[in-house]
């Protein structure tokens, strides 16, 4: 199977696209044609998208940060070969999954904190007002983080970009190099596993 | 009775199910109640996890990335594109400035240019109908000369072993190639030594790009590059695209203040 690792060992950028916004597509012209400008007028524009991707595959903004500015040297270098069949974003988007991708598989693993099993979803809905329901708020962040870097990277990137960007099946097979019917199925294992770590905490009483 | 297995019931919450399966699911779901609390559960999770926290990035967030990737960018990174965009509208561009030509071009018979003239004069000229058209024609050839540049750069620099592919480059050519011979005509019409010379330099090389095979071996490569930096055709299209920015800029500023 074809996976994240380009031919270069370098992140693997996605085949060129679909639509470009109105927005984008003037601006897009005279980056192509080497105006920096241009470019640093794409890059100001979508280096916050491109962070919220990387961020939420890396889990780290130190990492995030060196995946957004890899996105962009992967981008420009690229530029020309990107024919407008994809919207920008989504474009850098995939761009900045693969490097994330390729990032958390070069990275050493870091054993995870332990979960506390005490269910928080408890004390949100509970009628403790102000300090304890945020509280509870930030511990079901880290339980959801814990949960998510339970992960494998795929299934992360997968379930990552299809629930928290919402992109679509084909979109991720482009990014991950993966079939729809593989893509689905990471998709599932990484809604199982968090369903296992997470459960305690939103369990359904029968 | 059948429950539902767990990756069914995740395919039907996360609406990846066919119509048809989710349909035989969403009727057990309304017969079994063990079924439903855990899809219940399935969408919980789904919307704990939306819960993530990305850190916040400022508004100059932007401007940040750029200081910081700017100096790591390839100095002069050339783009195909750039000059494999060239667009119908350079024909138009060609017409207008066959339609306006003829009164202008005496402003670049040879003479240097003269970008310090007196603002008094200014008003006068850029009401003048004489230098809306010549900003015209600065404009069109400008471009013109601009996108040649771009295109033999490229094709200066262009390196592979074995045959090299120039069919993108020779569909370009052919594009420039007809601007370019209507540029001249109308500008040898104008007696505009200049920029009919320069077109008329440009023109050959155009036309043998046009005409040669589109794979060529290294030999032939390195024999057209040859014969482009002979010609210093590079180095005088950038010198008086140049020129002709500099006056286009007078003239634009020079003519603000009737705007």
């Amino acid at each position: 199977m074809r996976f994240f690792p380009g031919p270069n060992g370098g992140c693997r950028l996605p085949s060129n696209l679909l639509i470009v916004n109105e927005a984008d597509a003037a601006i897009l012209t005279r980056a192509k044609s080497g105006n920096r400008e241009a470019f640093r007028t794409i890059v100001e524009r979508h280096s916050a998208g491109v962070f919220r991707v990387a961020y939420r595959l890396t889990r780290s903004e130190q990492d995030a940060e060196d995946v957004v500015q890899e996105t962009f040297l992967k981008a420009y270098a690229e530029l020309r070969s990107f024919e407008g069949r994809a919207a920008l974003g989504t474009w850098l988007h995939r761009i900045a999954a693969n490097c994330a991708i390729d990032l958390i598989r070069r990275r050493p693993a870091v054993a995870g904190e332990p979960v506390d099993a005490e269910p928080a979803i408890m004390r949100v809905a509970s009628a403790s007002p102000g300090p304890d329901r945020q509280a509870a708020g930030r511990e079901m962040r880290e339980h959801v983080e814990a949960a998510l870097a339970d992960l494998t990277p795929l299934e992360r990137a997968a379930f990552t970009l299809r629930h928290l960007e919402e992109q679509s099946i084909e979109e991720i097979c482009r990014v991950l190099g993966q079939s729809p019917s593989a893509t689905r199925h990471s998709i599932f294992r990484a809604v199982a596993k968090m369903r296992r770590s997470l459960a305690p905490l939103v369990g359904v009483q029968p | 009775m059948n429950h539902i297995q767990e990756e069914l019931l995740i395919a039907v919450v996360l609406d990846e199910a066919e119509p048809r399966t989710r349909a035989d699911v969403e009727l057990h779901l309304a017969g079994c109640e063990s079924c439903r609390n855990e899809a219940e559960e399935v969408r919980r999770v789904l919307r704990a996890a939306v819960s993530d926290d990305v850190p916040e990035r400022g508004p100059d967030y932007g401007a940040h990335v750029w200081a910081r990737l700017e100096p790591r960018l390839p100095p002069a990174a050339r783009h195909r594109s750039s000059w494999v965009d060239a667009r119908p509208w350079l024909a138009a561009a060609a017409a207008v400035l066959l339609a306006v030509s003829a009164f202008v071009i005496g402003r670049w018979s040879g003479a240097p240019l003269d970008t310090t003239r007196e603002s008094a004069a200014v008003h006068e000229i850029s009401t003048d109908p004489r230098s809306v058209r010549e900003r015209v024609v600065l404009a069109a050839v400008g471009d013109h000369f601009e996108r040649a540049e771009r295109a033999l750069v490229e094709l200066a620099h262009a390196t592979d072993e074995g045959t090299v592919d120039i069919g993108a480059e020779q569909a370009w050519a052919r594009q420039l190639l007809d601007v370019n011979r209507l540029y001249r005509q109308s500008l040898q019409d104008a007696s505009s030594p200049v920029l009919s010379d320069l077109l008329g330099e440009l023109e050959p090389i155009l036309l043998e790009l046009v005409n040669s095979p589109s794979r060529l071996s290294e030999p032939e490569l390195r024999a057209l590059q040859a014969r482009i930096e002979e010609r210093s055709l590079v180095f005088k299209l950038r010198v008086t695209g140049a020129q002709m920015r500099a006056r286009q800029r007078t003239l634009f500023h020079d003519g603000e203040p009737t705007s």
